[in-house]
């Protein structure tokens, strides 16, 4: 089972945006999606989400194009965490988790599977004990975790987020890297768009590395996260070394005199 | 029992309450033992007072529905229906029939209300176009509301008679004086599809808390949810509007009062919404017919007097939760 996209193209107002992409979201792993700002992937993200239509190309689900599904059948298979977090309402933390359940939601308010859905949404995201809390008076480590238990609600067999870690600090970045990891291993396929490359190299199990609109790179997160390959992204020299812990770093230096 | 549920139980039985003293309340008052008694007192309670009565919980209703709806989609908690463009392009049928002439209790005037509402929705429609964009659909209520608006403006100034004038201004201050059953006929049918068409938006208002992409990415059809909301909120506001004239504040303010009492969730305010909508303006409505003033107090005015000062605290609450 695979989320894919086939040679993707995207064009908006004439300008180019996307430039035949293809590349495979596994179940049970993290497909980090990176690439220099402009270089079309939350674009790529929403096409996946099956939000946009690319131009030219398809993005398939288990073998049926996500374009011309049905919108409720899209949504019951892939949830979508968007850039920027959005909470109009000051509802509590419980109801804005049981709005993920929209997709599943029959026509007479929820039954006892969506009860369940959220209860296991908010034990794996550690926000059990804010259930009663209004959200908007919640910290932003706390919000962000409560979105994640929204969409988790929506037992999505895809969950794609774009910069999941923006506006958060570092141990809350780690919080939701590792919550992230667990998501996965428990089957779900997650696609992460990350600007961080240790980030990235902590948790991508693979990469689709993007320079404007087309794929640079695309494969195994140690084939792709690889200084030249990186370099030649970014335009500018990456370093990697070894963090204490074992886990890759990668630092961006400063380019070499001369 | 959600909060919302008991809240909704609470207003119905205010309203229970309210409307036998509305139905006493009058320049002649009329005892409940007069009610049925044949005579005077049935005839102005059965032809009088019960269509004002009716027309009172129903507009006020449509307003608090509407406004409701309209702070939901635009999640935009000082959003009110007379943004959508489509109360002031029903004002402007309205006084068209009436700048031509017509008599003002005949079908003729709340007929031209109506078609000016459909007008406004149709253009709101066009403009708007295939987009689905909540940014669009604003600024497109706001051109339709300007541009009706100075077109009524031009119709008073160039009334062919003072009277016309006269006639037109007081129209357009709403009220419920000398309505009957047939302005009931004429509204009520129309209310209820308005109704059953922002029914349809609850899961869809509820999504929306989380933005238009995550809500869209819940599988919501951002633009079936704009057919449902032009449509709802205009008949209910354009047959409001073409029954009572322009009734403003009730829309704004009635979300924002219960609002904070059932938990925020925007189709949980809709049902306590339409129903505090109804308890106010029958209330506002007796009120304005029991004060012994020389004519009586328009509707319409005693509405914004109350709503402009409770929009000032909205405004400086929001200063300090800015500051």
């Amino acid at each position: 089972m695979a989320l894919a996209a086939e040679a993707v193209s995207l064009a908006l107002q004439g300008r180019p945006i996307l430039a035949g992409i293809s590349g495979e979201l596994p179940s049970g792993a993290i497909t980090v999606i990176l690439g220099p700002n402009g270089a079309g992937k939350s674009m790529l993200l929403s096409c996946l989400a099956g939000l946009r239509r690319p131009d030219a190309g398809r993005v398939l689900l288990d073998g049926t194009d996500v374009a011309g599904m049905p919108a409720r059948t899209r949504a019951q298979a892939i949830g979508l965490l968007p850039q920027r977090a959005e909470i109009h309402w000051d509802i509590d933390a419980r109801t804005l988790v049981g709005l993920g359940r929209a997709p599943h939601r029959g026509r007479f308010g929820p039954a006892a599977a969506d009860e369940a859905a959220i209860d296991a949404a908010m034990e794996m995201t550690g926000t059990a004990q804010l259930a009663a809390r209004p959200v908007l008076r919640l910290s932003g480590g706390e919000q962000a975790r409560v979105l994640l238990a929204r969409v988790l609600a929506g037992e999505p067999r895809w969950l794609l987020a774009d910069e999941p870690l923006a506006s958060l600090d570092p141990a809350h970045q780690a919080d939701m890297l590792a919550r992230l990891k667990a998501v996965a291993a428990a089957g779900t396929g997650v696609a992460l768009v990350l600007h961080d490359l240790t980030h990235a190299a902590r948790v991508a199990d693979r990469v689709l590395l993007l320079r404007a609109g087309r794929l640079l790179a695309g494969g195994p997160a140690d084939a792709v996260l690889r200084p030249d390959v990186l370099e030649a992204a970014y335009d500018i020299p990456v370093w990697r070394g070894t963090a204490p812990d074992g886990a890759p770093l990668l630092l961006p230096v400063r380019r070499a005199a001369g | 029992m959600p909060a919302s549920t008991r809240l909704s139980l609470g207003l119905a039985a205010a309203l229970l309450v309210a409307a036998p003293v509305s139905l006493m309340a009058g320049k002649v008052p009329v005892s409940p033992s007069e009610w049925l008694g044949g005579g005077l007192g049935q005839l102005i309670i059965i032809e009088l007072r019960l269509p004002r009565l009716v027309l009172c919980v129903t507009i006020g209703a449509a307003l608090g529905l509407a406004g409701a709806a309209m702070q939901g989609y635009l999640r935009n908690p000082l959003a009110d229906p007379g943004l959508f463009g489509v109360s002031s392009s029903a004002a402007l049928g309205a006084v068209a029939s009436l700048y031509f002439g017509a008599d003002v209790s005949a079908l003729v005037l709340p007929g031209f209300a109506l078609a000016g509402a459909a007008a406004g929705m149709a253009a709101l429609a066009l403009v708007v176009g295939r987009s689905a964009s909540i940014i669009l659909f604003t600024l497109a209520g706001l051109l339709l509301s300007s541009l009706t608006g100075a077109l009524t403006t031009l119709l008073i100034s160039i009334a062919p008679t003072p009277f016309a004038t006269a006639e037109i201004v007081n129209w357009l201050i709403g009220a419920l004086v000398d309505r009957s059953w047939r302005d009931v006929a004429v509204a009520l049918p129309l209310m209820l599809a308005g109704a059953l068409a922002l029914a349809g938006t609850v899961p869809a208002l509820d999504a929306l808390t989380l933005g238009e992409t995550a809500a869209r990415s819940l599988g919501i059809d951002m633009r079936r949810l704009q057919w449902r909301m032009i449509l709802g909120v205009g008949l209910l506001v354009g047959a409001s509007v073409a029954v009572a004239g322009i009734i403003g504040f009730v829309g704004l303010i009635v979300p924002h009062l219960v609002r904070p009492l059932v938990g925020s969730r925007p189709s949980a305010v809709l049902l306590p919404a339409a129903l505090a909508g109804a308890l106010l303006v029958l209330v506002a409505d007796t009120l304005v017919r029991s004060l012994p003033t020389v004519s009586e107090l328009r509707l319409g005015v005693v509405m914004s007097l109350v709503g402009a000062p409770f929009f000032l605290m909205l405004l400086l609450r929001m200063r300090r939760e800015l500051a």
